[in-house]
């Protein structure tokens, strides 16, 4: 395999000339390989060399290996960098102090070359990983917030403008498209923020008690604008009067989205069968539609973010409303799934509930 | 229907003028501010205002710099009551600032001018 990126930096820290030798030998080949015998030394190169790995002796003779660990943690310049020690000590006590210190993984002495060269790759790979997962939180973010403002400014003046009352249709018309993109992208903009902190996990769950019934009820208020456009008959089956703990904002919003995106996929005339059973330890709420049914391939990666399986087709939904259920039912210790119906009749989504939220470790 | 003097902080021109149009015809008398400097001095020089509508995320001095800087001030202008609108998410903390220091909290949405009249109306 030819890899045409820059090569990946590895820097070596030990005090003895032989070990760095032999990674030199193992290494050498395939990357950008520096050393340091001292742990002043390393300190003043790991920034400067910008290494992508280090690979770090626990015993050096000025700064032990556990305390340049942590001197290297608190360096941001080295956020992503991994670092792996070299120890001859094997004691669990040792490899558990290593971690502490913030190393990602230890090896013991002698290592076998196989071994140390697989492990590297597996960690400069979970680096670049990072790192991309990093990028694309701060494009989403950066993005997302930028747009908010002028999307204000541009619906609140179409809107301005639909106020006057001398406009011919074709005007009237024109704002009203200005109106409706502006709103879906706003839309698009909302849903995508609400994910990001969900993403980030700087959520807090405030639990209280909830009426299974009394939260579809609320769904079913709110949607009931769509629901009549598309001529839609709503059945709620809850014969055991289910209760649930949970965050009430939160699951009414996931709730919403999943009738939401029943109703977009539910014929004219249609029928929502919402209904509610307990399992054990988790309650198991239902959103049964009769329309297409989802296919096969739509199926696996529905509940992944900006996934669609269509880009050049893909409707309002931009991906994101399932995503979104599915990181609040996981916030609360549950899971959502899908399934088309048994008698090839549209598709079935199952929410999940444990009866306990835990709070997460 | 309005009636209030009301000073609109934000470093959007665009929104200003909006804001300034659409709370203007509902009878308030609108001015306009593009940084917490210029609107520090007009709170200092011009005539009492009875609301001020505030943008949280500005360069240089943000919306926060100038809750602090009003609670330093002398009533009535530290009086004054603030209605905050951010495109940006809170954390937990800035919301439990806010929250204690504003009179309402707009996050810039699809009803964004709907609920800043309703805000601006009850307030």
């Amino acid at each position: 395999m030819v890899d045409l990126h820059e090569r990946s930096r590895i820097l070596v820290v030990d005090d003895d000339p032989m070990n760095i030798y032999i990674v030199r030998e193992v290494l050498g080949d395939g990357y950008e390989v520096q050393s340091a015998s001292t742990g002043e030394q390393a300190l003043a190169l790991a920034d400067e060399f910008g290494a992508d790995l280090i690979l770090l002796d626990v015993m050096m003779p000025d700064i032990d290996g556990y305390e340049l660990c942590r001197r290297f943690r608190a360096n941001p310049a080295l956020a992503f960098t991994k670092v792996i020690l070299v120890s001859a000590k094997s004691m669990l006590r040792d490899r558990l102090e290593g971690y502490r210190a913030g190393a990602d993984d230890y090896i013991v002495k002698p290592f076998d070359p196989e071994e140390l060269r697989a492990k590297v790759q597996v960690f400069l790979r979970l680096k670049s990983v990072e790192e991309v997962e990093r990028v694309k939180d701060d494009i989403i973010n950066v993005f997302s917030h930028e747009t908010r403002t002028p999307l204000n400014t541009i619906i609140g003046f179409a809107r301005l403008l639909d106020e006057s009352s001398h406009l011919s249709g074709a005007e009237r018309e024109a704002i009203q498209h200005i109106r409706d993109n502006g709103e879906s992208l706003m839309e698009l903009v909302d849903k995508t923020i609400f994910l990001a902190s969900l993403r980030k996990g700087n959520c807090r769950l405030s639990l209280v008690s909830l009426r299974l019934d009394a939260l579809l009820q609320a769904v079913f208020t709110k949607l009931a604008a769509t629901i009549a456009e598309k001529r839609l008959t709503v059945q709620v089956v809850d014969p055991e009067q289910l209760t649930l703990v949970a965050d009430e904002t939160l699951l009414t919003t996931a709730v919403a989205l999943v009738i939401e995106n029943a109703i977009k996929f539910s014929p004219l005339g249609g029928t929502l069968v919402a209904s509610g059973e307990r399992h054990g330890r988790y309650l198991r709420l239902h959103i049964r539609d009769n329309g297409r049914g989802l296919p096969q391939s739509r199926l696996v990666a529905l509940f992944n973010a900006f996934v669609v399986d269509d880009i050049a087709h893909h409707g309002q939904g931009h991906g994101l409303g399932l995503a979104i259920v599915k990181h609040v039912l996981r916030l609360h210790g549950g899971d959502i799934s899908a399934r088309n119906n048994p008698d090839a009749c549209g598709c079935t989504f199952t929410l999940l509930l444990p009866d306990k939220v835990l709070p997460p470790a | 229907m309005g009636g209030k003097r009301i000073l609109v902080i934000d470093d959007d021109r665009s929104l200003l003028r909006l804001v300034q149009i659409i709370l203007g015809r509902r009878g308030n008398q609108v001015e306009v501010a593009l940084s917490v400097q210029e609107a520090e001095g007009m709170l200092r020089e011009q005539a009492p205002f009875n609301l001020i509508i505030l943008d949280l995320m500005m360069p240089n001095e943000n919306g926060f710099a100038f809750l602090h800087w009003q609670e330093e001030q002398p009533p009535p202008l530290r009086d004054i009551p603030v209605i905050m609108n951010t495109a940006k998410q809170l954390t937990p903390e800035e919301q439990q600032y806010l929250d204690r220091r504003c009179l309402k909290i707009i996050i810039k949405g699809i009803n964004f001018t709907e609920r800043l009249i309703t805000e601006v109306e009850s307030a």
